[in-house]
């Protein structure tokens, strides 16, 4: 068994979350309110030193006009007052959203857009070509085309595009599967493979 | 222009500037947009805060609610607290840091989120069920792309891992592109209406405006 | 309802718990064939010449470390090892503490030296506009490391202008962050990027590497374990394949007993299956 103090914290912090797959217990209590409470704290401890890098520090060295930014920021945590003052958090945040909504245009209009249908629209070579090229077109008929009415080709496309759209959903779980599991595994390799050492 | 008004014009600057310099060359607008995406980033690391001090607020009522009040809500409080200070007054970087870091967050963390692998088994077992076609194709395309990513899948057949690559290539790359493509024509519509004031959701003002 | 249909789910834990320890402890030996998109990767990084510059930005958290750290840690192997140097970018609260562990592990004994051929950036708020920012001026973004020590003495950035002098991008994420580098990075500045992701996020990606906007992959712990191998370097990915095999298994014959339940349950109630 390890004699690393740390690792024997950690151990015992990982069995106390996995007690609550028997049932919910004092112990498993204790270390979610922990988890919780050093989660936020890094958050808080991360924010706070970008908040110096880029904002405190080039201030004091004479950069007043990150004086503006800052004071968007702290006018976030208007939004516990009341009354009007809790108006102004609506001003960074609509910062935000104007900021997000003009670098979402830029980066789909080309790479989510442009870029994937020129990949779709090339010379087909062979029967994986056709298979996709159909597959794209009937998957953007089946949402493009909710209401198909009688319109048996509209109706055909939306079909073949929800039947693409259930091979998607598998694979998506199948990697599900496999990303789930690797998450135990990663626990089970330090239990095993550091705190009691049977995994050689 | 009033409180409720004037974030939108924020909105339409700021938003209209940004996309402006993506279609002219202009070192002005270039300036601008820089200034205006280094303003963004400071901004969200404020947003950082917000979480942990409604936290705060929450468990402070909590904790003067005789009603209310554990002991589970003091080691929050605590460990919130304290973890802070210690990153504020030492560093991040700091041995002592590390070593919370490193042996309480990081294994309680981890642990929480391979709570997904139990739930997901559970409800594979008890919800996963073949009543139509659509669900035998998921099915059938699940099983393969589980065989066919483990070495179990390449003993029981030396042709699985291709076959599951042939449905990662072909039929998923194809559904997910149909997502792709219909998502940007969805988002890029979307983010024009915020920019124009169309959409007011985001500010929690209701529906939008006329089309 | 049948009994195949009313199992306690803690049965199914304690299976699921048995068939991930066993492999772990008593390796099977299966065997691990690699895919187009790691092969695309490996050969991506394999390209770099020494002395170039990479970008690493390790996004992810301790609840994905277990597929994210190991290919991670054989990316910071492999990059060394040609001596291509290493700027980490912070995208992610966490990021810094994976770049310092990745680092701490190989830096002596490929003799990198901390600011001449790595350097750890300091956490940027924002995801993408932080991307964006990275793009427009990147040494405009950044003037400290992660420590607060000045960039500007440090002879790693006397190279780096702008985004444009970076040979890759490579990024690790469970969320959208690759996506992002792609929108914002590769497509307006034709810096290359790749990266690996956890298994969830692998149908995400596949349109961008099938269109050759993300050069390779690598996907889950299986990606992991494909590339350690790559490289010549089996690690933990590689030790935990088995154990997933078995837990695959699992999940398919929990699916198999749930829906025989099922259809014994209708059996029984109405004659017709």
């Amino acid at each position: 068994m390890s004699k690393d103090v740390g690792v024997w914290i950690a151990a015992l912090s990982t069995l106390f979350m996995y007690s609550y797959l028997y049932k919910d217990n004092t112990l498993f209590k204790f270390g979610e309110h922990l988890f919780i409470g050093v989660a936020s704290a890094h958050h808080i401890v991360m924010g706070y030193q970008n908040i110096m890098e880029m904002g405190i520090r080039p201030l004091g060295a004479g950069r007043l006009i990150v004086v503006v930014p800052i004071a968007l920021g702290l006018m976030l945590f208007t939004r516990f007052g009341t009354g009007k003052t809790a108006l102004l958090c609506r001003i960074p945040i609509g910062f935000l959203a104007g900021l997000a909504a003009a670098l979402s245009i830029r980066g789909l209009l080309d790479a989510s857009l442009v870029q994937q249908i020129a990949s779709t629209m090339k010379p087909i070579k062979g029967i994986n070509d056709v298979l996709l090229l159909v597959g794209v077109l009937t998957t953007i008929s089946y949402f493009l085309f909710t209401n198909t009415g009688k319109n048996p080709v509209l109706k055909g496309s939306a079909n073949i595009g929800r039947m693409v759209m259930m091979i998607t959903f598998g694979a998506a779980f199948g990697n599900t599967v496999m990303a789930r599991m690797s998450l135990v595994i990663g626990r089970l390799q330090f239990l095993f493979g550091t705190w009691i050492p049977l995994i050689k | 222009m009033d409180l409720v008004s004037f974030p939108y014009l924020v909105t339409g600057v700021v938003g209209g500037l940004v996309l402006l310099e993506f279609f002219f060359n202009s070192p002005v607008l270039a300036s601008i947009s820089k200034e205006l995406m280094n303003w963004g980033v400071i901004i969200s690391a404020f947003a950082l805060g917000l979480g942990a001090l409604n936290l705060v607020k929450i468990n402070m009522r909590q904790l003067t609610n005789p009603r209310q009040r554990s002991v589970h809500t003091l080691v929050l409080l605590v460990a919130l607290i304290g973890y802070s200070l210690l990153g504020i007054l030492f560093h991040s970087s700091s041995a002592p840091y590390k070593f919370v870091y490193d042996n309480l967050l990081q294994p309680l963390s981890a642990t929480v989120f391979s709570f997904n692998a139990f739930f997901m088994t559970s409800a594979a077992y008890r919800a996963f069920r073949v009543k139509s076609v659509h669900a035998t194709v998921l099915l059938v395309s699940a099983l393969l792309m589980m065989l066919g990513a483990v070495g179990i899948g390449e003993v029981i057949y030396s042709g699985m891992p291709q076959i599951s690559a042939w449905i990662t290539a072909v039929f998923s790359t194809a559904g997910m592109r149909g997502f792709t493509i219909g998502a940007a024509l969805g988002g890029i519509a979307l983010s024009l209406r915020v920019i124009l004031g169309l959409e007011r959701s985001f500010l929690g003002d209701g529906g939008g405006g006329a089309a | 309802m049948s009994a195949l249909e009313n199992m306690d789910r803690r049965i199914w834990y304690v299976l699921m718990v048995l068939s991930l320890f066993i492999p772990l402890i008593r390796p099977l030996g299966l065997p691990l064939s690699t895919s187009p998109e790691v092969r695309a990767f490996y050969e991506t990084v394999e390209a770099l010449p020494e002395g170039s510059v990479v970008i690493v930005s390790p996004s992810y958290t301790p609840g994905t470390e277990a597929e994210l750290w190991p290919q991670h840690v054989a990316l910071v192997q492999h990059l060394m090892r040609k001596g291509v140097k290493i700027v980490h970018v912070a995208l992610e609260v966490n990021a810094v503490m994976y770049a310092e562990h990745a680092m701490d592990l190989f830096k002596d004994e490929y003799g990198y030296v901390y600011g001449e051929d790595i350097v750890n950036m300091p956490y940027k708020a924002g995801l993408d506009v932080a991307i964006a920012s990275m793009g427009r001026d990147f040494t405009a973004l950044y003037s400290e490391d992660y420590k607060g020590a000045p960039l500007a003495q440090m002879p790693i950035m006397k190279d780096i202008k702008s985004i444009t002098d970076i040979a890759l991008v490579v990024d690790f994420m469970p969320g959208n962050t690759l996506v992002d580098f792609i929108k914002q990075i590769e497509g307006p500045y034709k810096v290359p990027v790749t990266g690996g992701v956890t298994g969830v996020c692998i149908p995400t990606l596949m349109p961008f590497v099938a269109s050759g906007q993300c050069r390779g992959l690598l996907g889950g712990m299986r990606g992991a374990a494909e590339y350690e191998m790559l490289i010549g370097a089996p690690g933990k990915a590689v030790g935990g394949m088995d154990a997933q095999s078995l837990s695959h298994l699992l999940v398919i014959v929990s699916i198999i007993i749930g829906n025989t339940g099922q259809v014994l349950s209708r059996y029984r109630k109405g004659g017709a299956v």
